[in-house]
């Protein structure tokens, strides 16, 4: 079964990563803009970010033989960084028009600051401008409380719901969001958020529809290999095949296809590899033989 | 004490910090204090390249020093530092020496210490952190405190939401849950939030319920704190047995 991981920081992860997931069926992955642990202290360390995300990662994604697609936006977190907010927002209504770029996101709440109101709600309306759809993050802390907060943050502005995925969902935020129309995202994770037999729990309660999983896998303690982890648990379960294909393909495509910067026809194709390629002059081989038209060993 | 060494800074609002911290240093280093007396005579603005520089150099002073005796300690608690006994001598020093620089810097001390925070280290900052509640009108630096919360460097959150009574003096509402909210996911002991029975509302009783009945739905533990915290006991048991696998 060919897989979509709707949500994962590849910047962070290695070519062993790329390779185990190309071997394991993932064969497209969208990868938000998000935080790198520590605030960035100038709007321009954003430019550089957004930067390598439409251009080296992707590069090194189609390596692998993996699609690469990524959300910009400026993160909740960072939102609280009076001095630089304005400029990142600027960057962010340059490189939304990037090609690759399939959605605003990841933005939402963080602490619930009228700042974190203030930018989430001006990154919707470049939503709206751009007409592409959002991918929202909710809080850690005060998630329930978050998320309905998020939900009707999204209502006043009249975004459609089927334009808007909710992200690290959990038994308790996951009614209200299906209730909303929005699609309804779940993180995987080694030791929070959620984890493969709840997920199946979840499927077995809800179903599919809108329903998507994904690893987030970034610098912290994650697991690239979550989403065909989780499909193998849900089959493990007894779970139909089409279930699970609804869930870890069909809805990230159709999701990030509203953005009309992804083609579902050419999904369906494999990427062919060619380790002959550069990125500005730049491979990611270190002296090995070139793979060409296979999936790379590790 | 001995005879408090003189400060030029006295007369500015924050008279006994300086004499204590220039007397608990020259009991143990004189070259220190006739150092830290140099540094508090005109002090750089903080953020200055000479400032970082000099704040730098202080932590590699007073290596080895005597710890602080029970009656130095009881001083330092009545000029606000929560838990004086965590106090290495260097942070003292530290606090000295910006106690003096943000008294110099007059209606920019709030800006110029922000821009201190952002090219320190994880020391540095957790040193700036601790010190707030002994500058003078300590009410403007709350938002730089309330940012630091967002670190995920632990021991730089710990050092405003942990032994540190600041955050119950300035935090708003909404940053002091948060904090507290925080505590509790990264583990920290709920007791060593300065001032909680305080500050304990109706919202931030809401959100612990909340994290709780969480934590039941997703069959996992509820940290002991959380019960604490909303001060009675767990009406139910828990959706499902602790689960050591489930961290």
């Amino acid at each position: 079964m060919r897989l979509f991981d709707p949500h994962i920081h590849m910047t962070s992860r290695t070519t062993d990563d790329y390779a185990a997931m190309r071997r394991a069926g993932i064969v497209a992955v969208t990868e938000p803009a998000f935080w790198l642990g520590q605030p960035r202290t100038h709007a321009g360390s954003f430019e550089d970010y957004f930067l390598s995300l439409i251009g080296w990662e992707r590069f090194r994604a189609s390596q692998f033989g993996i699609r690469h697609f990524c959300t910009l936006g400026l993160n909740p977190k960072e939102a609280n960084t009076p001095e630089i907010v304005d400029a990142v927002l600027d960057l962010v209504d340059l490189y939304l028009e990037k090609d690759g770029v399939v959605a605003v996101g990841e933005i939402g709440y963080d602490d619930m600051t009228p700042a974190e109101d203030d930018i989430l709600g001006r990154q919707v309306e470049m939503a709206r401008r751009h007409e592409l759809p959002i991918m929202i993050h909710t809080p850690h802390r005060d998630k329930k409380a978050g998320t309905r907060r998020t939900i009707d943050l999204l209502r006043e502005t009249g975004i459609p719901p089927h334009m808007v995925l909710i992200d690290h969902n959990n038994e308790e935020t996951l009614p209200a969001v299906l209730d909303s129309g929005c699609w309804a995202g779940h993180t995987i994770y080694p030791g929070s958020k959620m984890d493969e037999p709840r997920m199946v729990g979840l499927v077995q309660r809800f179903g599919a529809e809108r329903i998507m999983v994904n690893s987030s896998a970034d610098w912290g303690i994650s697991d690239p290999l979550k989403v065909p982890k989780t499909a193998e648990a849900m089959r493990q379960a007894g779970i139909a095949d089409e279930t699970i294909e609804t869930i870890v393909w069909r809805n990230p495509i159709a999701f990030y296809a509203l953005s009309g910067r992804l083609d579902p026809a050419e999904l369906e194709t494999p990427l062919p590899v060619d380790q002959r390629l550069l990125f500005e002059g730049n491979t990611v081989l270190r002296g090995q033989k070139p793979a060409v038209d296979t999936v790379p060993a590790v | 004490m001995d005879e408090p060494l003189h400060s030029p800074v006295e007369s500015s609002g924050m008279q006994p910090l300086q004499p204590v911290i220039n007397a608990l240093v020259a009991a143990r280093d004189p070259d220190s204090a006739a150092w830290l007396a140099s540094i508090t005579t005109a002090p750089p603005l903080p953020g200055s390249p000479a400032f970082m520089r000099a704040f730098a150099m202080a932590g590699r002073r007073l290596r080895g020093a005597t710890a602080l005796s029970d009656g130095e300690q009881a001083v330092l608690r009545f000029l606000g530092i929560a838990r004086p006994d965590c106090w290495p001598l260097q942070r003292l020093l530290r606090a000295g020496m910006l106690a003096a620089a943000v008294d110099a810097s007059g209606d920019e001390a709030a800006a110029r210490l922000t821009s201190a925070f952002r090219t320190s280290d994880n020391e540095e900052r957790a040193t700036i952190l601790q010190s707030l509640v002994l500058l003078p009108s300590p009410d403007r630096f709350a938002p730089l405190a309330a940012d630091a919360c967002r670190s995920s460097v632990q021991p730089v959150f710990e050092a405003i939401a942990a032994d540190n009574g600041f955050p119950a003096s300035h935090f708003t509402d909404l940053a002091f849950n948060q904090m507290v909210l925080k505590a509790v996911f990264t583990g920290l002991a709920l007791a060593r939030v300065v001032g909680l029975e305080l500050r304990t509302t109706a919202v931030l009783r809401r959100m612990a319920a909340d994290f709780r009945s969480e934590r039941r739905a997703a069959g996992r533990p509820v940290p002991a704190d959380l019960d604490a915290l909303l001060a009675d006991p767990p009406d139910a048991p828990p959706c499902a047995p602790p689960d050591s696998s489930h961290r």
